[in-house]
């Protein structure tokens, strides 16, 4: 191309658009005026700016440790361990941490939903509360209300409201310890998850229970862990797994026993009689006497057979 | 071809440029006495000829990081009697009625990455004129102080030896 045919040469057309451009960002480059929007009407025990906290109850799990929550113009914005509270002082596990990521999801469920068909159809609460209300006066005594795990007056209320409308009240635990509850009613004729106190343990020993993990209260578990682990000085603090994989528990314990799932319990005797801590625990005191152990008889017999069949391999020790 | 396409590549930035800017001017240069608010509201008259408490509004100065814009509803205890005739009272009452919040435009603007907070300061004593200027004889409020971090440290450097509220030059005092 010869030089007489260009309207601009390469640097004027350069410096044009560079002109160009720079007006552009210039002209674009300031956000539109910003609004501050004031309340209607303030409430008085707010003050914009300054956090209020809350005390409440973790619902991650079923293991319920306190919280607190830190609240900024009425938002939840920050969960921490409550230290008042007896089961986690203070501490939250990762889990209960990211609660807040539930409540701000933003691919939450925020409306009603009817099925029709294989779809799910979004509904107003006026179309659902008359649906579900003409549904149980149709239904009348084959209703079961179901809900989450509840506890205290929520659950009280929950009963309250099902036997009104002469609904059954069932509820749904997504970590399931139904087992541990019947074992607790057979045992302790107490209908509750069971709190353990792994602290006061001289010996422990984990059939399958991630205890540093998801168990029941982990963080409940891991500060007693701590505790269990400080007497160690005096020839305590002695942790024995039994689990089929090797999981974050079993990797912190003194031995950790493999054991094919469902065969955890049949290596019991064999282990404790090599644990020397819990040998000498246990020749200490005479077993059949103790309360505890009269109690784990009684287990033993409510638990159904299969639990005490012998397993087909004895579990191995790995030290 | 050439020729046709770098033409329209310098028009198109240039025309660009120019709609920007011509844009954008009145709201530049309005800005430079502060920007034009929902409702005429004079700081004049409340704050200088009625010789009203900055905070009786903005409660919020000495107990919140910040200093609170006052609700619709604190605006009407006062003008639901007094000059409720005026054009701009008429206008807030409207919005009162209908309940709606006044959308007032925002005068003072700090970099995202700083933090400032009122209480400290007020806490400490220092009047609000101070940094925001003569706001009892504003009609319109405008950002008196540059708010820049060369402005904030000329002032923290001063009270370094405050004996009651020395001053602090840690980075993390104002950036996040």
């Amino acid at each position: 191309m010869n030089d007489d045919r260009v309207v601009f040469d390469r640097r004027d057309f350069l410096k044009l658009v560079g002109i160009g451009v720079a007006g552009v960002t210039a002209g674009c480059a300031k956000p539109p005026a910003e609004k501050l929007i004031p309340y209607l009407v303030a409430p008085e025990d707010v003050l914009p700016g300054v956090p209020y906290f809350y005390a409440s109850t973790c619902r991650e799990c079923p293991a319920g440790c306190g919280l607190i929550v830190r609240t900024r113009e009425g938002r939840a914005i920050k969960l921490e361990g409550n230290p008042a509270h007896p089961l986690n002082q203070g501490g939250l596990c990762a889990r209960g941490q990211a609660g807040l990521q539930g409540l701000y999801d933003p691919d939450r469920i925020k409306t009603p939903l009817v099925k029709d068909g294989a779809n799910w159809k979004a509904a107003t609460w006026d179309e659902a509360l008359a649906l579900v209300g003409g549904k149980i006066a149709a239904a009348r005594t084959k209703t079961v209300l179901l809900t989450g795990l509840e506890t205290g007056t929520m659950r009280a209320l929950a009963g309250e409201f099902g036997s009104s409308v002469g609904a059954k009240h069932v509820m749904w635990e997504p970590f399931g310890y139904e087992a541990l509850r019947a074992a607790n009613r057979a045992t302790f004729g107490i209908d509750a998850v069971p709190r353990f106190d792994v602290g006061a343990a001289r010996c422990l020993i984990a059939f399958g229970a991630d205890l540093l993990e998801t168990f029941l209260s982990p963080v409940g578990q891991a500060r007693g862990f701590a505790q269990m682990r400080a007497q160690r000085d005096d020839g305590g603090g002695h942790f024995v797994t039994v689990e089929p994989r090797l999981s974050t528990t079993g990797a912190n314990a003194d031995e950790w026993v493999a054991a094919k799932p469902g065969t955890e319990f049949a290596g019991v005797r064999t282990k404790s009689r090599r644990s020397p801590t819990c040998r000498r625990k246990r020749s200490r005191g005479s077993r059949a006497s103790s309360p505890s152990a009269r109690r784990a008889s009684r287990w033993r017999a409510a638990s159904p057979p299969r639990a005490r069949t012998a397993p087909r391999s004895p579990p191995r020790s790995t030290c | 071809m050439t020729k046709l396409v770098a033409v329209m590549i310098v028009c198109c930035t240039l025309v660009a440029a120019s709609v920007a800017l011509s844009q954008s001017f009145n709201v530049r240069m309005g800005e430079t006495k502060g920007p034009v608010q929902p409702v005429n509201f004079s700081h004049k008259i409340h704050a200088g000829t009625n010789q009203m408490d900055c905070k009786y509004c903005h409660y919020g100065a000495a107990n919140s990081v910040w200093a609170n814009i006052p609700a619709v509803s604190t605006c009407m205890g006062c003008h639901k009697f007094v000059a409720t005739d005026k054009p701009e009272i008429v206008k807030l009452t409207g919005y009162a009625d209908r309940g709606e919040q006044v959308p007032w435009v925002k005068v003072h603007y700090l970099p995202d990455h700083v933090k400032f907070n009122h209480k400290r300061h007020v806490r400490a004593g220092f009047a609000c004129q101070e940094c925001h200027g003569p706001v009892q004889d504003m009609d319109r409020v405008y950002q008196y102080s540059s708010l820049k971090m060369g402005w904030c440290v000329s002032c923290h450097r001063k009270n370094l030896t405050n004996a009651e509220y020395p001053a602090t030059m840690d980075c993390l005092v104002c950036h996040h």
